[in-house]
């Protein structure tokens, strides 16, 4: 009995904390609906004091409000119909993101791959080292990279900013570890049968990292969708900077347009996730219980 | 294994469906962005603001129209057979623009009508036409005359009785006096004599008798005075009009033969002929008025000259009585100077005694005079005088009729004949204008007179037209032409006339000349609006559309917008300047408004004035659809 009231109080508080972490989505989603005066009246305040602002309603607080005054797809209609820079730079976006998820899979996989099965006097080290650099800041790499960008003649080019991505440590880490789970017995018995080291690779290990290719596949996409800093500082070229970007300036002066412009914005990495939800809890869970 | 992998349960197959639809439908949108953006915003032209020049001009337009015009017009009532010419055409002088019915026109037919009846009338005319005849007032004139010789005559016959009537008057007068001095004296001698007999009876009985006597015998004098009045008044009395009455039946019976033969000569005219049968009666009847007026008129002269006889009887009477009382006076007077020469002085009554011997011989001759008065007639004198004055009246009236009537008849035929040069001429006339249009009946085409354009044409084939109704009107060419435009009274006051104007219109180089001559009150918009006139030469038409304009001068400043650019609403006068606003999708171009003063314009541009003197402003001319400030709107050449 006190395990059962236990457990229930348990739920509720996890419950008002899941509600408290999705109060910005849902008030997003909401708002969306809502027209561009109401919202510039319940936000003006945002608005009066963002920089370059125009006229417009003036309110002395932020009224948050989850029911519009008058469901509108205004919003909607603005940035998909009105707005070809919005749909744009959601390509751009997709054109960041998904070379350095293809990218980075294809990296990280052989890389793991390579940290499993060859053995060496240096192996552990840079394997050491790759777990150093995942734990440092992006910041702090940011410097070199824009160094080394600029070096081979890459600035404001969206190979500047695909190429860091796509040499990213954290799904090496991630995969050398599932990789790594895998008994080497499978590997020889394969080995055995006569395959060699690519069919072994594909045939046999990739398989059975399903779950952390899609949670890498995931975790790279969601990262790289919301990426801001390495666009702003390796590709300047507004036209080709990525709607994240946008994101970030929304209220720059289209704060009528912010919600409907993040609702959209949403959809593909929540896609994603729906898409291959088991998998990345699977393979986030495995990583867990091999630390364990 | 212990985890193995059971990725068929994983997986969400719609989620990939999903996300397939959600990136098809940013791929179609994102292919179409450009294409739903342009076409729900509205697209504007414009212009950056920068200095220049305002040329400062009145213009307007007009039609141009000739100056001369005729129209065309018929002099006989015609039907229209067709019509040659349509507005706007072009003639040239000659160029036939109606064919006409070939028939006899109702002008025609009335003017010969009338000219038939104006030939009879005058016809007419010329037999009413008579000299006058004065044969029986000339008549009347001779009888008057006639009649006033004879009067004359019996005048001077009357002054020769009148002559010696009056000697006898003066006789009887003068013995009267006498007899009266006698008697005084005796009367003067007897009172002498009485106061010497007074004591006498026989004396005083004969002065008694004598007394007597003189009263007798003045009663006889004043009988017989008072019958001479009676004689004289009969004799007065007497009615001269007579003759009067005789010749007014004379000339009535005149008239009435003249009349008569006026009505016998009148044989064949029925009416006039009944007419002179009523004058003939009524002349009748006067005649028989006058025998009646001269008959009374004799039966008043017997009945005067009856009373004149009977009043000359009664004198003839007293003075007998007259007679014998003097002579009883005398008697006794006699015997009273006799008794007094008995008892008085003889002197004295011897100067009685030859006083009343005197007396005798003069009372006789007072008798003898009084019956030689008695015997003469007066004569009627002044009767005949009347007669011949009133003759002479007469003559001088009838002679002044007959001259009033020879005016008036003079008159009359100055009238007539007048009236008949009048007929003939009108008659004349008449001929000509049935000929003229016999002439025109037989032109069947009407020409242009001159050369111009074919303003109007108001009659159309199978018109009946008559005379004075405008067919067409045509414009003659070669002439000055007149352009009129409104504009408003401000510009109006800025031009004067004589002011050169130019074309506006780009095709016209030149050959044009038109000058303002003259500046009127537009009577649609009195108050507001001016109408300029202009005279126009050189190479236009008529019905031509010409924009002109004035040159007013021109003037720099510094900032020159479209005058389509200006843009007024209750807060004043704006632009709308295009602003590229960049925002986190992209640079947009949204409207601004930008309040500004107009300092000045002309035709196309307007000088202004901004708050912050920018000039770099991008101002929206033209827009595909209204426009507010804040609108997103899209450059036509970007």
């Amino acid at each position: 009995m006190r395990r059962r009231i236990g457990l229930a109080l348990l739920t509720v508080w996890l419950t008002a904390f899941a509600a408290l972490f999705l109060l910005p989505t849902v008030l997003t989603v909401t708002n969306s609906f809502m027209s561009t005066e109401e919202i510039s009246a319940g936000y003006g305040v945002v608005y009066a004091s963002a920089p370059g602002s125009g006229s417009g309603y003036m309110a002395q607080q932020v009224h948050l409000k989850f029911i519009p005054d008058m469901v509108s797809l205004r919003q909607y209609a603005a940035i998909l119909l009105e707005s070809p820079e919005y749909l744009l730079k959601f390509w751009n976006s997709v054109i960041l993101a998904v070379p350095i998820v293809a990218g980075q899979v294809t990296v990280a996989a052989l890389a793991a791959y390579g940290f499993t099965v060859y053995r060496g006097r240096g192996r552990e080290l840079l394997f050491f080292s790759y777990i150093i650099l995942m734990l440092m800041p992006y910041q702090v790499t940011l410097v070199p990279n824009y160094l080394v960008a600029k070096f081979l003649g890459m600035l404001d080019t969206r190979r500047a900013v695909v190429l860091p991505g796509i040499f990213t440590p954290f799904s090496v880490f991630l995969l050398t570890k599932t990789m790594r789970r895998i008994p080497k017995e499978i590997r020889e018995a394969a080995s055995l049968d006569g395959a060699g080291p690519w069919r072994i690779f594909t045939r046999v290990y990739l398989p059975q990292c399903r779950s952390a290719l899609y949670s890498v596949v995931i975790l790279v996409f969601i990262d790289n969708w919301n990426m801001v800093e390495q666009v702003l500082v390796l590709l300047t070229d507004a036209d080709e900077q990525p709607l994240s970007v946008f994101l970030s300036q929304i209220n720059a002066g289209e704060i009528g347009l912010a919600f409907a412009a993040a609702a959209v914005y949403m959809i593909p990495p929540v896609l994603l996730f729906l898409h291959g939800e088991g998998y990345l809890v699977e393979g986030i869970a495995d990583q867990g219980s091999l630390k364990g | 294994m212990k985890h193995a992998v059971q990725p068929e349960k994983k997986r969400r197959p719609w989620v990939k469906n999903a996300a397939i639809v959600f990136l098809s439908v940013m791929l179609v949108l994102t292919f179409f962005s450009r294409t739903i953006m342009n076409v729900s915003l509205p697209e504007v032209t414009g212009q950056y603001l920068s200095g220049g020049t305002i040329s400062r001009a009145v213009t307007g337009s007009g039609t141009v129209t000739a100056n001369l015009a005729y129209n065309v017009q018929l002099a006989e009532t015609r039907t229209v057979t067709d019509v040659k010419i349509a507005a706007g055409d072009t003639v040239e002088p000659g160029q036939v623009l109606f064919t006409l019915e070939p028939a006899e026109s109702e002008e025609l037919k009335t003017a010969e009508e009338t000219l038939d009846q104006m030939e009879y009338d005058y016809g007419v005319a010329l037999i009413q036409a008579v000299d006058p005849d004065y044969a029986s007032e000339n008549s009347q004139i001779g009888a008057i005359q006639s009649q006033l010789n004879a009067a004359i005559q019996a005048r001077d016959k009357a002054a020769g009785q009148q002559q010696s009537y009056d000697a006898a008057r003066a006789a009887v007068t003068s013995a009267q006096q006498t007899v009266s001095s006698l008697q005084n004296e005796i009367a003067s001698l007897q009172a002498k004599l009485a106061l010497t007999g007074s004591g006498d009876a026989t004396l005083t009985g004969l002065r008694a008798s004598l007394a007597q006597a003189q009263n007798v015998q003045a009663s006889a004098a004043a009988d017989l005075a008072g019958k001479e009045a009676a004689v004289t008044a009969a004799q007065g009395g007497m009615p001269v009009d007579v003759a009067a009455a005789q010749a007014a039946l004379d000339q009535a019976q005149a008239e009435l033969t003249r009349l008569t033969q006026v009505r016998d000569s009148l044989e064949g005219n029925e009416e006039l002929k009944t007419a002179a049968e009523a004058d003939v009666t009524a002349q009748q009847a006067v005649v028989a008025a006058a025998q009646s007026a001269l008959a009374e008129a004799q039966a008043q002269a017997q009945a005067a000259q009856a009373a004149l006889t009977d009043a000359k009887n009664q004198r003839d009477a007293a003075q007998q009585v007259l007679t014998s009382a003097q002579q009883a006076v005398q008697a006794a007077q006699q015997a009273v100077d006799d008794r007094i020469t008995e008892l008085t002085d003889p002197t004295l009554s011897q100067q009685l005694a030859e006083k009343q011997a005197a007396l005798i011989p003069a009372q006789a001759k007072l008798s003898e005079a009084q019956a030689s008065l008695g015997n003469a007639e007066p004569g009627g004198y002044e009767a005949a005088c009347d007669t011949v004055r009133s003759l002479q009246a007469q003559l001088s009236q009838a002679a002044a009729a007959l001259a009033e009537q020879q005016r008036a008849d003079g008159v009359t035929a100055e009238t007539a004949a007048f009236d008949l040069q009048s007929k003939a001429d009108h008659i004349d006339q008449q001929k000509a204008l049935v000929e003229k249009l016999r002439a025109d009946g037989s032109v069947n085409e009407i020409a242009a007179q001159y050369g111009g354009t074919v303003a109007s044409v108001s009659s159309v084939a199978g018109d009946v037209v008559g005379p004075g109704v405008t067919m067409a009107t045509i414009h003659v060419e070669g002439k000055e032409y007149t352009l009129t435009m409104p504009v408003t009274a401000e510009q109006a006051s800025q031009l004067s006339v004589g002011d050169q104007a130019r074309t506006a219109d780009y095709f016209y180089f030149g050959g044009v000349q038109a000058t303002l001559s003259a500046i009127r009150s537009d009577p649609d918009a009195p108050g507001q609006n001016k109408l300029l006139e202009f005279t126009v030469s050189g190479d236009v038409t008529d019905g031509q559309n010409l924009s002109l304009a004035i040159d007013l001068g021109s003037q720099s400043y510094p900032l020159v917008a479209p005058k389509s650019a200006i843009r007024s609403d209750a807060d004043g006068e704006f632009i709308l300047a295009a602003a590229a606003e960049s925002s986190p999708l992209g640079s947009r171009y949204v409207v601004r408004r930008v309040p500004v003063t107009v300092m000045d314009s002309d035709e196309y541009n307007a000088a202004i004035q901004t708050a912050d003197g920018g000039n770099n402003y991008y101002v929206v001319t033209t827009s595909t659809a209204p426009l507010a400030a804040g609108d997103q709107v899209r450059l036509a050449d970007q």
